[in-house]
C-alpha cells in the first residue's frame, strides 16, 4: 500500500488553526476518543501534514484535522444545516411544529377534540357561525 | 371578566342560535390556575353559569408555553362532583393539562392574523360559516368590542367591518 499519498505540506503553507492533514474514509465528524484527541495533539506539536494509510479498500477522502473548537463548530453547521435543509424542528415539542401541521388545515371544523373523554368532530359545526372561548370556573 | 361575558353571550345565544350561531368553550386551568376542576367539573360550572346547555369541551393547553398548575384529582371526582365548595376542599395534584403541548384547535385559531399568545380566560373567536377565523376579541365585554355586530353580519354572509381584527395587534 502507498504509505504517503499526500506529501506533507510545509508549515509555512497551512492555514492558521490546521494543524494537520490525513487520509481516511472514516465519517467527516469523527467521534471524540482519547487517541484521537491525543493524535490531534501530537499533529499540533508538531506542526506538519501527515498522511494516514487506510488498507479497507475504502474510497478515501482527503480531510483537514483542525483544531477540537473548530472541528466542532463545523460539525453543528453541517447538523445544523441538514435540519434545515430536512426541516426538522430543533424541538420535537416546538409550538411551531404543531403550526406547521394544523396550518394545512384551513377550517376550524377540520379538527376533532375531546368531549366528555370521547373525540368528537368539529365537523357537526360545519355552517354554522361559531363562538369559540377559553373558560374557567374562578 | 366572567361578569363581562356571561350575560351578554347568553343574550346572543338566545337571540341568534336559531339562525346558526353556536358557541364552543374549552375549560383552561393555565391563567391565575383558575380552572382547577375536572373537565366535568368545569363543564357544569359553564353550563350553570351561562344557564344552559352547550359544547364545553374537555379541558386543554391554549398556551405555547406550558404552565404549572395545581388541579382537582380526578379520581377524587365521584366524591365530590355534588359538593358545592368542592373547589376549596378536594385533593389537588399537578393539573397535566395546563403543562399540556398547545391544542391545535388553538394554533389553529391563533393563525396570523389572529396570532399573539391567548391572554387570560374568555379570549373570544369568532368562525364563520367555512370554519375560517374572522376576528378575536379580547377577554373584556365581547358587546363593546362589537361582537353582535360582527354577528349579524357572519349569520348574513357579509363581510365583516374593516376594524382591526385582533384586538393585540
Amino acid at each position: 500500500m502507498e504509505a504517503t499519498s499526500v506529501s506533507a505540506a510545509s508549515p509555512s503553507s497551512m492555514r492558521a488553526g490546521v494543524v494537520g492533514v490525513r487520509r481516511c474514509s472514516a465519517p467527516r465528524v469523527a467521534p471524540r476518543t482519547q487517541s484521537h484527541g491525543g493524535r490531534r495533539a501530537r499533529f499540533a506539536r508538531r506542526g506538519v501534514a501527515h498522511a494516514m494509510l487506510r488498507d479497507d479498500g475504502a474510497d478515501e477522502v482527503v480531510e483537514v484535522v483542525e483544531d477540537a473548537t473548530s472541528t466542532r463548530r463545523a460539525a453543528m453547521v453541517r447538523v445544523s444545516a441538514l435540519a434545515l435543509t430536512m426541516g426538522v424542528p430543533m424541538r420535537s415539542n416546538d409550538w411551531r411544529a404543531n403550526a406547521d401541521s394544523s396550518s394545512s388545515l384551513s377550517s376550524l371544523y377540520d379538527f376533532k377534540v375531546k368531549q366528555y373523554g370521547a373525540e368528537r368532530d368539529l365537523r357537526a359545526f360545519d355552517g354554522k357561525v361559531t363562538l369559540v372561548m377559553n373558560v374557567a370556573s374562578e | 371578566m366572567q361578569n363581562a361575558n356571561y350575560p351578554a353571550i347568553r343574550k346572543m345565544y338566545e337571540k341568534y342560535h336559531d339562525d346558526g350561531f353556536e358557541l364552543i368553550a374549552f375549560p383552561v386551568n393555565q391563567f391565575g390556575c383558575q380552572g382547577p376542576g375536572t373537565s366535568e367539573m368545569e363543564r357544569a360550572y359553564a353550563f350553570k353559569k351561562f344557564g344552559f346547555e352547550f359544547p364545553v369541551m374537555d379541558k386543554i393547553a391554549v398556551k405555547a408555553k406550558p404552565v404549572r398548575c395545581k388541579g382537582i384529582d380526578p379520581a377524587s371526582y365521584e366524591e365530590f362532583k355534588d359538593d358545592p365548595d368542592a373547589m376549596l376542599t378536594a385533593p389537588l395534584v399537578d393539573d397535566v393539562t395546563s403543562s399540556s403541548p398547545e391544542s391545535e384547535v388553538y394554533t389553529f385559531l391563533k393563525q396570523k392574523p389572529f396570532d399573539g399568545e391567548i391572554e387570560w380566560n374568555y379570549v373570544k373567536f369568532l368562525v364563520g360559516r367555512d370554519g375560517r377565523v374572522l376576528r378575536r376579541y379580547s377577554p373584556g365585554d365581547p358587546l363593546e368590542q362589537g361582537l353582535e355586530e360582527d354577528l349579524k353580519r357572519a349569520l348574513k354572509g357579509d363581510a365583516l367591518s374593516e376594524k382591526k381584527r385582533n384586538p393585540y395587534l
